[in-house]
Order: C-alpha cells, then structure tokens, then sequence
C-alpha cells in the first residue's frame, strides 16, 4: 500500500497540526472527511478553507475510489499538516495512473459533472503537483485561499 | 411544509408545494455522506412536479457542496427536462456560488436569487402554497 513521505517524516519542532488517515474502503470516505472537517475545527484556518479542503480531499478520494482501483489495492492515505497558516495536503494510493492536475476531459454530455470535479481540485487548491511511483498516485497540494 | 432529516445526518430537507411546483430546501451541508438523501428527496419531488411547472431548489441554507451534489442536480434536471418542466436553483451564495462557478454549472444551472423571483417564472404566487 502506498506510503507518503510525510507520513515517514520524523516531527520537528517547526511541525504544525498534523493529520493522518488511511482509507481503505470506499464507504469509509464518510468517517474520513468527519476527522477531517474536526481536524480543521480545531484549527486556526479560515472557514473558506476548511470548505475547500473537504471538497478538494473528497473529489480525490472518489476519483482514487472510481471503478474499484483503489479498494483492489490498499486503500488511500490522506496526510494533512498546517505550516505558517498553510494547509498542506498529500494524498497517495496505488492505481493506474491518474493525474488529477491534467485538463479535465469535457463533460461527456453537455448537462454531466464529469471534468467538472477536477476543475474544482484545480481552482480550490495551489502548488498541485502529481507524481508516480511504480504503481504509487501521489498528489501534493496545497489549499487556496483567495 | 414537510421536514426530513436523515439518520445522524447532516443535512435536512424540507418540501414546500406551490400549485404544480415543489420547493427543495436542504439544510445543512450536500456532500459525499448525504447526497444519497439528497438525490432522493429531488427524485421523489422532480416526480410531483407537472409539466410546465418547476422544482426550486433553494440552497441558501447550505454551506458546503460537493461533486456529488451537483451531479445530483444535473440528474436532476436532465430528469425534470424530459417530462417538460425545469429546475431552478436560488439562494446561491458563499463556499456553495463558489463550487458552482468554478465547475462552470453556472451556464449551465438556472439561478434565481430567490424563491418568489423563481415562482414567477411559474406563475405561481409565493405566497400560496
């Protein structure tokens, strides 16, 4: 199952808030973004922010969840950390490659959402950067504010 | 005006009738957890609404949108559109004007600021119901 760096990393005194869970079901998304919604309760963030981060880290997960892959595979590790007041955010799973920062495809009917959940990703959050490693997914992210 | 609330849920629905037009408004936050309730409570709604008439959906009571909630009210509306009657949604605004602006559902949705402003496009008065 896929690990994130930040996961491994050893905590050091400049370490903010930090946030870790794993999911390995789909149905588990739910439990995921309440510790989620708590963890950004508790912090000093804006409530813009914390609204973002819900539904950028939930377009994610439901795209590594798509069509089962996820599941198949070890499920989803979200690591959230807060560092001079940014939310920074890394999601990996194992998968078949999927670049969330890529153009999203046009909606297949001209009233679909398909696409539609990307463009969010990408406008909600800053510094998305995707990266693959052997079967490994890892989006980094950090959430917008303005 | 009916209410319903699912289990240890966070979001709440109440249904409003005016003439052949229904009124949806959710409380609460339309995210992956409720959306199913959500999608639900249109679908049994859209069903009542008659031809020629409108399902108002009102989301100024929500403060938080997600993927799966616009993807609700595109089925939505694609379902409504097909038996000759329209979807509005009102009371847009905040973290929820956000999502939808950014997904380009804005083209795509009829927005009205409120619900006497999407009734009249009905002809039906606000104040009956």
């Amino acid at each position: 199952m896929a690990r994130s760096d930040l996961h491994d990393r050893a905590p050091s005194d400049r370490d903010g808030p930090a946030f870790s869970q794993h999911v390995g079901q789909r149905p588990e998304i739910v439990d995921l973004l309440k510790a989620l919604d708590a963890f950004a309760a508790a912090q000093t963030i804006s409530d813009r922010v914390a609204q973002r981060l819900h539904v950028v880290v939930e377009e994610l997960l439901e795209n590594a969840f798509s069509h089962g892959a996820a599941e198949r595979s070890g499920g989803v590790r979200v690591d959230l950390r807060i560092e001079a007041s940014k939310l920074r955010a890394t999601i990996a799973y194992d998968g078949p490659e999927f670049d969330p920062g890529a153009p999203p495809a046009e909606p297949a009917a001209s009233d679909g959402v398909g696409g539609r959940g990307l463009r969010i990703v990408q406008s909600f959050s800053r510094g998305l950067a995707y990266a693959r490693t052997g079967e490994t997914n890892r989006v980094d992210f950090e959430i917008a504010d303005d | 005006m009916t209410s319903t609330s699912g289990s240890g849920s966070d979001l709440s629905l109440q249904v409003e009738p005016h003439g052949q037009s229904r009124v949806v408004k959710p409380i609460g936050r339309i995210d992956f957890a409720t959306t199913p309730d959500f999608q639900d409570a249109l679908t049994q709604q859209a069903a009542a609404v008659g031809r020629g008439a409108g399902l108002i959906v009102d989301l100024s009571g929500v403060d938080l949108i997600t993927s799966a909630g616009l993807r609700a009210l595109m089925q939505t509306k694609k379902r409504l559109s097909e038996a000759g009657a329209q979807l509005v949604v009102v009371g847009v605004a905040g973290a929820v004007a956000d999502v939808i602006r950014v997904s380009r559902l804005d083209t795509l949705l009829t927005l009205k600021p409120t619900v006497s402003k999407a009734l009249e496009m009905f002809g039906s008065d606000p104040g009956a119901a």
